[in-house]
């Protein structure tokens, strides 16, 4: 109960954030779609979510819930697991993140989850630092005027609106007296995502480009090879998810056995 | 005791699992720093300026010579795969920062490039890009005959790249500058080609200044002005619009060694800037980019400037900072 009580917004928002940076763009969605089918549909989210935050404090937590959420945390910690493995494979050719999977997996069980709070609040700071290089680095090939070109006006095809096991399961890992903000979870992702379409956007003039591409294009003079310390802040942050993904299902975990044992006695 | 052999086995199996997956690879690779791509009737030549050190290559610094190897091929997949063959390490492009194109290498070819580098990484989207303006059996000669050809060839583009634009921009269409190869030395030429799709307009070096000055690229920029070479070292670009007319306006810092330019020299710049953005108004390509201007003055589908239309009233003004 102790490591519920001190499970961070900041852990959360970094999971999402790093979950939402990984999230490939639709080829041919425009800024300005971005901008309001995600805005839309983050606004969504954030009603569901609050929806479901009353509904699980005011009814009593089925087991079959509990498994189930267990389930949703496990394909999440899947999903940024592959995704992982696939940039260690093609950037660095190497093996090294299914290597060590077992160690994560066994370090994110044991420690509990108010352990995750203080990496999160390092991490951010690389991740601030990380962007800040990379605006600094593709700032000089971005030009204003492909916003204004009809690839970047159209609203033909719509963006694809992620969901994330942490918009949903957050109230069954923290205390009754989570801060509003996280909420706001949604927007996270939303952020996320116009900060990508608008780079790939204002350098490449449309969003038919992938992320990575983004970060080769860095250069600031003759040195143009940042995009693998990049690569490797989010790694990190991936291995944190995937430390914190499987803690957030151990404690679900237990929780539901403990039901199952309360149920039986 | 039972409990500790389940431990010792649990350990024992992570810690085979981990070394199951540790992989030792060799980091002395064949380092590409640049791509030179031709097309002939029907071959197509792929030539990768590489290095190839005894040591870590994984460094803009290594030190070993560089080299050049070209491979003729029908498609360009096979040329790529063929010229990979000669390299004497396994080629790495994670350095590869430049891309030289022959004079008659086509936008299909162009944009082939660019899908296989969005593929599989050979080279990069944001390369710089420019033209080789040699044949290629000329340059072949020139490599056989001139030892350190492709290190001048790399230490002239890494020179020359402030001036480069970058393979992304080839489908909007973009000045690609030209060097050139003669008896054994390599220079850039200082003129530049204008290639957007099938189209080809030829740019002498005082044409390729003015276009470089007004897209506000940095470097130094040297015109020859009432017979005088005035040199620009910075220059800020400015746009006024009024409906269907347009005020252009450079504020030039000169360079040191030039002295501070009089009126009839302003005034030719200013003409020579109203010339070329008025000639390539003509042939249908917006320079300075004005119909956007004019959507972002009036709103989205409401621009009063059209490249359809005939070019708008410009009239340029240019003025050197002080002493």
């Amino acid at each position: 109960m102790q490591g519920q009580k001190k499970l961070s917004f900041s852990a959360l928002a970094l999971s999402v954030w790093t979950a939402a940076l990984a999230e490939s763009l639709e080829p041919g969605v425009s800024l300005r779609g971005m901008l309001l089918y995600g805005g839309l549909g983050a606004l969504l989210l954030t009603g569901i979510s609050a929806v479901l935050c009353v509904c699980w404090q005011q009814t009593a937590v089925r087991q079959v819930w509990l498994f189930a959420a267990v389930l949703g945390l496990l394909a999440e910690l899947f999903r940024t697991a592959t995704q992982a493995q696939s940039v260690c494979r093609q950037e660095f050719h190497s093996m090294a993140l299914i290597g060590l999977l077992p160690l994560l997996l066994w370090a994110g069980c044991r420690i509990p989850l108010s352990g995750w709070d203080a990496p999160a609040r390092v991490l951010w700071w690389f991740v601030l630092l990380g962007e800040g290089l990379c605006l600094a680095g593709i700032a000089g090939q971005m030009e204003w005027f492909h916003l204004l070109e009809s690839d970047a006006v159209q609203l033909a095809r719509l963006p694809r609106v992620p969901l994330y096991a942490e918009y949903l399961l957050w109230p069954f890992l923290m205390e009754e007296t989570a801060p509003r903000r996280i909420l706001f979870l949604p927007w996270l992702t939303f952020l996320a995502q116009v900060c990508l379409a608008a780079g790939i956007c204002l350098v490449f003039g449309g969003t038919d480009y992938p992320e990575q591409e983004l970060l080769r294009a860095w250069s600031v003079g003759i040195f143009s090879r940042m995009d693998a310390l990049l690569l490797l802040i989010w790694l990190t942050c991936a291995v944190f998810r995937i430390g914190f993904l499987c803690a957030a299902a151990g404690e679900l975990w237990k929780k539901a056995t403990n039901c199952r044992k309360g149920a039986a006695g | 005791m039972r409990r500790r052999l389940r431990h010792s086995i649990g350990t024992l199996l992570l810690v085979g699992w981990c070394l199951l997956f540790l992989r030792c690879e060799t980091t002395e690779k064949s380092m590409v720093r640049a791509l030179y791509l031709a097309q002939n009737e029907a071959t197509v030549t792929v030539g990768l300026l590489y290095q190839a050190p005894e040591a870590s290559a994984d460094a803009s610094e290594a030190s070993a010579a560089m080299q050049m190897r070209l491979a003729e091929e029908s498609t360009l997949e096979k040329a790529l795969s063929s010229v990979q063959k000669k390299l004497p390490q396994k080629a790495d492009y994670r350095l590869c920062d430049f891309l030289m194109i022959s004079e008659n290498t086509s936008e299909e070819m162009l944009s082939a490039y660019e899908t296989i580098v969005l593929e599989s990484g050979r080279g990069r989207a944001a390369a710089k890009a420019s033209i080789l303006a040699v044949s290629t059996e000329e340059l072949e000669k020139q490599l056989e005959a001139a030892e350190g050809l492709p290190d001048k060839l790399l230490d002239e583009l890494k020179q020359e790249s402030g001036r480069m634009p970058r393979l992304y921009q080839h489908r909007d269409g973009m000045f690609w500058p030209q060097l050139t190869v003669q008896d054994e030395e390599l220079s850039a030429a200082g003129t530049s080609v204008f290639r957007k799709g099938e189209q080809r307009i030829k740019l002498d070096a005082q044409q390729t200044a003015v276009v470089q000055l007004l897209s506000g690229m940095y470097g130094m920029h040297t015109f020859w002005l009432a017979e005088e070479p005035v040199t620009i070292r910075r220059c800020s670009v400015s746009f006024t619009l009024k409906g269907e007319s347009v005020l252009l306006r450079l504020d030039c810092q000169r360079g040191d060694e030039t002295p501070q330019p009089g009126a009839a020299q302003c005034a030719q710049l200013a003409r020579l800037c109203t010339q070329t953005v008025q000639s390539f108004w003509q042939q249908g390509i917006d320079l300075v980019h004005l119909q956007q201007r004019s959507a972002l003055q009036y709103g989205v589908g409401r621009e009063k400037i059209t490249i359809k239309n005939d070019c708008p009233q410009l009239q340029t003004v240019v003025r050197f900072l002080p002493e």
